[in-house]
């Protein structure tokens, strides 16, 4: 592995370099990589094949066309124009779950006051990541950072909420997951086969709702999604 | 290191690859492959890189001593080989012993052939391909066709269709976490395949490795082949359909070509990882 430093529009960047297998590329300063992985996954280079943009990282897979000297093409990059955020109500009904037990233990309050407080954080969009509609919303309050499991569960339904360290997020597939779900959403995020397949962008802003487990059952006989729901 | 000799260089026997691409602005050709179908089907019956250099012949087939055992692939047009004196076939692993020879007569149905060597070939590459230009003498051998007496080395590849499925890993971002002890064990460490597994990614049975955390603060990007310690300090392996981003330290990686072997193990079977 070498390193080497990398200056773009004013931003200073570390640059890891896996034996020509993989960057991985880490901001000194905060709120500038997410723009820097967008627009090197949307110029679309050709010894890059795949990108991979998380808060603190963005992993670049690359193939056998990279070497050092194309990294200089990253300067040729030109900084988007901001994004306009928007706001969504995330419907959740907050079901009796075995994974309960763990965040009240470590959060040290009770169900209801876990509840109360996750009703009262605005939540951003901190990444896109894990399996396809899977976000990660940044915003829980220090005292609802519970550890991921030791050993993932095998099996966790779509759309469950959960709790993994720092975030809350959300499951949009069945998938196996190491994180602790307190809830069900009754719609769905996913608008499969758009591109991007959901309808969310890093930054929006996300509003969590308690509905009844009635409630759940009427918006999910609805079938809406997010933005139908919003609507 | 291991070697093949050019007794006999047959018409026209080159080093070959799938060629430099988007230097025509430089009036330099693509050269590789005449047939790249079947140069590509003859190196991945080995399971090497599509762009892995191999030997292309022409008309008429070289004889060629291996000095070292080695496994060899041929294809393309039928030059009617033969191995010492028994017929080998095309698009087959051949096992070739210290000693020896393989040798053809004119091509039958075809033109070229494709030879290669499950190795990697100790050729340089010239603007970033090993194919041979004949006008300009670069790429290849001395970019120049084979001629007798012309020796070619290569470094062992792992066997992997015999006896124990070997394969090397790198160390990953978070391999400095690992305790000295875990670090070693790397080196050289046999897993079983857990029958819990699956399409996203593989349980490893075995010996745990300590490290000094098993949570990240944040989730952080991993690619097929990533290597993974939650908790248990069991490793998995991200596979095909894997998780493109989690919290789990990813101790170390294996190259991409070596997740074809890796999933070629049944659940309930081993795998030997190597640290390099």
């Amino acid at each position: 592995m070498t390193s080497r430093s990398l200056h773009l529009n004013n931003s200073d960047f570390e640059v890891q370099n896996f034996n020509n297998d993989f960057l991985l590329i880490r901001a000194t300063e905060e709120g500038t990589l997410a723009t820097l992985g967008k627009l090197i996954f949307e110029k679309k280079f050709d010894f890059i094949d795949e990108v991979i943009v998380t808060e603190q990282e963005v992993c670049l897979k690359l193939n056998a066309r990279f070497n050092d000297t194309r990294m200089e093409l990253f300067s040729t990059l030109q900084p988007a124009k901001q994004q306009v955020t928007n706001t969504y109500r995330l419907p959740i009904y907050f079901a009796d779950h075995e994974d309960w037990k763990g965040v009240t233990k470590s959060a040290g309050l009770g169900k209801e006051e876990v509840i109360g407080q996750i009703l009262t954080t605005d939540f951003t969009v901190a990444m896109f990541g894990f399996l396809p509609g899977f976000i990660y919303l940044n915003g829980l309050p220090e005292n609802l950072h519970v550890p991921r499991k030791s050993v993932p569960a095998k099996y966790v339904k779509a759309n469950s909420v959960a709790i993994g360290g720092k975030y809350l997020g959300l499951y949009a597939l069945d998938s196996p997951g190491g994180w602790h779900v307190i809830g069900q959403v009754p719609v769905s995020i996913l608008q499969f086969p758009q591109l991007p397949p959901l309808p969310l962008n890093l930054e929006d802003q996300i509003k969590c709702v308690r509905i009844t487990s009635e409630e759940f059952a009427q918006i999910n006989a609805q079938q809406l999604n997010l933005i139908d729901y919003n609507a | 290191m291991p070697s093949l000799e050019i007794i006999k260089p047959g018409l026209l026997t080159t080093i070959q690859d799938m060629g430099r691409q988007g230097l025509a602005y430089y009036a330099i050709p693509p050269s590789g492959a005449m047939d790249r179908n079947a140069a590509r089907i003859a190196l991945l019956l080995l399971n090497l890189p599509e762009n892995a250099p191999l030997i292309e012949c022409t008309s008429i087939a070289p004889t060629i001593k291996f000095q070292d055992a080695v496994q060899i692939t041929i294809s393309g047009a039928d030059f009617q080989w033969v191995l010492n004196d028994s017929p080998v076939m095309l698009h087959t692993v051949i096992d070739v012993q210290a000693g020896d020879t393989l040798s053809g007569k004119m091509a039958k149905d075809g033109f070229r052939a494709y030879v290669a060597i499950n190795g990697t070939l100790q050729l340089d590459k010239v603007y970033n391909s090993y194919a041979t230009y004949l006008n300009a003498g670069i790429g290849g051998y001395q970019g120049r066709m084979l001629k007798k007496g012309d020796i070619i080395e290569w470094e062992g590849q792992e066997d992997h269709y015999s006896g124990t499925n070997s394969i090397p890993i790198l160390p990953g971002p978070e391999f400095s976490l690992l305790s000295e002890t875990a670090q070693q064990q790397l080196r050289d460490i046999t897993y079983t395949i857990g029958s819990d597994s699956n399409r996203m990614g593989l349980r490893l049975r075995g010996a745990q490795l300590q490290s000094s955390s098993y949570q990240l603060e944040h989730s952080l990007p991993v690619l097929p082949g990533f290597i993974q310690l939650p908790p248990s300090g069991l490793p998995i392996v991200i596979l095909q359909d894997g998780q493109i981003s989690g919290g789990y330290p990813r101790i170390a990686y294996l190259q991409e070509q070596y997740l074809a072997i890796l999933n070629q193990i049944p659940l309930g079977g081993e795998v030997r990882f190597g640290l390099v």
